[in-house]
């Protein structure tokens, strides 16, 4: 499947459903030009957003910022691309299971379960065309099995040569990669004691928050299939605020741990991010993980 | 109360002493009836047929402190609604709620009808706090371990992005609100755009500095395919 994502040149259409969500149609072109990957999404209803990825650059249009670029192997869009691409980190995390076959999207599909060894993710069903393993559908299941997201595709098409689309790209034209400066390594006040099973820290640091420009600390957790951001910050006055929201599929808990607020915010479910929460301490001393 | 008469009544519970005259016995004697009750409950516990909340006869207790309670006697006039100023919205609304008029003189003339509906409107909020109070004092705890409890484990937060999906079950005062629904946004956006810089990462380099918005190179902000 990797192999296909990246050698083969497609065009998917496919539309993405979220609970209480409106669906979204994307376009999804890859194509192989002259040796290096090239690679656009498109969101086509409302103002849209498209991202281009040409070899290791990937850049982003998007109503209400400036376009920019930045160094990536995939575009990251509704589908979570790493995961097809680099499956065997997965297996840290999740339980992958080969269920049946059956028919998506008029193609014959080999149907798989992603499930989480620890049980405390969103587990996925997929289907992969038999031929090309490419993604034909993806659904993102809670824990009782209600479908919270899904991903479906509606054509894909297959082609020897590159969509002629990708000649037209001026690259000179897209934005420079944001040079991001290799900044210290940030040294927290806190550690976070529980993880779920295969999910690792990918980042941390110290940021301002765009919309509040409060500062605060923040780690980046990802298992390859969801990420997690976690914000910590000395808490404010009264704001003394605990309790959890979804928004779409994600889940956003936000509470009171000793004399710090804690943020949750990603793709799982709202008893995990409580439980990610609940177990951040003080380093007692210089410790930091 | 004789072994014969525990005897009898054991073997009329088991069918077997049916005569009329042991049945007048036990009418009259409350020992005997209490015994009758009991017995059944212990027969019950030995077959494991208890019911899950167990019914005991509380009929007489309650019955009892009943008789022995104060009778509740209503205050006449009750003076502090009166003597609200009538310009307080809220002392008025009160009026309204215990259906008092709203002039001074509405004490005096309110009838005992009024009266009693102002009491049972005291009544029924009592009520409404102690089942609020119960509601709050049994809400599911954040601090619950992972996994322990398959129900939501926390309450909800109050107010809500305008796109978001809430589960609200608390109040909290209004100014909060605005303030809040800008932090989680904020939370929002952000968790966005960490996300897709994620693999932003140097060569050699694992730590990316998170430096959002305002770093990023804003020179050539065509679009790419408007050849």
């Amino acid at each position: 499947m990797r192999d296909s994502l990246r050698t083969l040149n497609y065009r998917i259409s496919f539309v993405v459903s979220q609970d209480g969500a409106q669906a979204e149609p994307y376009l999804w072109r890859h194509g192989l030009v002259s040796g290096i990957e090239m690679e656009h999404l498109s969101l086509l209803n409302g103002p849209g957003r498209e991202a281009f990825r040409v070899g290791g650059k990937v850049s982003y249009f998007e109503p209400a910022t400036p376009p920019y670029s930045i160094r990536s192997h995939f575009i990251n869009g509704p589908i979570p691309s790493q995961f097809f691409i680099d499956p065997e980190q997965l297996g840290h995390a999740y339980d992958i299971v080969l269920v049946g076959k059956s028919r998506v999207s008029g193609l014959a599909a080999q149907q798989i379960r992603i499930i989480s060894k620890d049980n405390s993710r969103y587990s996925f069903v997929a289907w992969l065309d038999q031929q090309t393993a490419l993604l034909l559908k993806l659904d993102m299941l809670d824990l009782e099995g209600k479908l919270l997201e899904q991903m479906q595709v509606t054509s894909l098409h297959l082609s020897d040569e590159a969509d002629e689309y990708f000649h037209k790209i001026e690259q000179d034209k897209l934005p420079d990669i944001t040079m991001v400066g290799a900044n210290e390594i940030v040294r927290h006040q806190w550690s976070i004691n529980w993880l779920p099973a295969g999910m690792r820290v990918v980042k941390r640091d110290v940021h301002r928050l765009p919309v509040t420009g409060h500062a605060v600390d923040y780690v980046l957790l990802s298992d390859g299939m969801v990420d997690v951001s976690v914000y910590v910050h000395p808490i404010q006055g009264a704001g003394a605020e605990k309790g959890w929201l979804r928004h779409e599929s994600t889940t956003l808990l936000s509470l009171n741990n000793g004399n710090v607020e804690v943020a949750v915010v990603g793709k799982i479910p709202p008893e995990t991010a409580n439980a990610i929460a609940t177990s951040i301490r003080p380093n007692t001393r210089q410790r930091s993980r | 109360m004789t072994q014969r008469k525990i005897e009898s009544l054991s073997a009329y519970m088991d069918g077997d002493n049916q005569d009329e005259a042991f049945l007048e016995e036990i009418k009259n004697d409350v020992d005997l009836q209490e015994k009758w009750h009991r017995y059944h409950i212990i027969r019950d516990g030995l077959k494991q047929e208890l019911p899950t909340e167990l019914n005991l006869d509380l009929s007489d207790k309650i019955a009892q402190a009943l008789e022995s309670e104060p009778a509740l006697t209503s205050p006449t006039v009750t003076p502090e609604v009166s003597k609200l100023k009538p310009a307080s919205p809220i002392s008025s609304k009160l009026r309204k709620w215990l259906g008092v008029k709203a002039s001074n003189d509405g004490a005096e003339k309110r009838s005992p009808k009024v009266q009693q509906t102002g009491q049972f409107a005291i009544a029924a909020s009592v009520a409404i706090a102690v089942i609020l109070g119960y509601q709050q004092y049994n809400q599911p705890v954040a601090e619950q371990p992972f996994n322990a409890a398959p129900t939501i484990p926390v309450t909800g937060i109050q107010g809500g992005l305008s796109p978001v999906s809430l589960e609200q079950t608390r109040t909290v005062p209004r100014t909060d609100v605005v303030e809040q629904r800008r932090r989680l946004n904020a939370y929002l956006s952000d968790h966005t755009q960490q996300v897709r810089r994620k693999n932003n990462v140097e060569p050699n380099d694992s730590s990316t500095s998170g430096h959002s918005v305002d770093q990023r190179t804003e020179q050539d902000s065509q679009n790419p395919d408007n050849k």
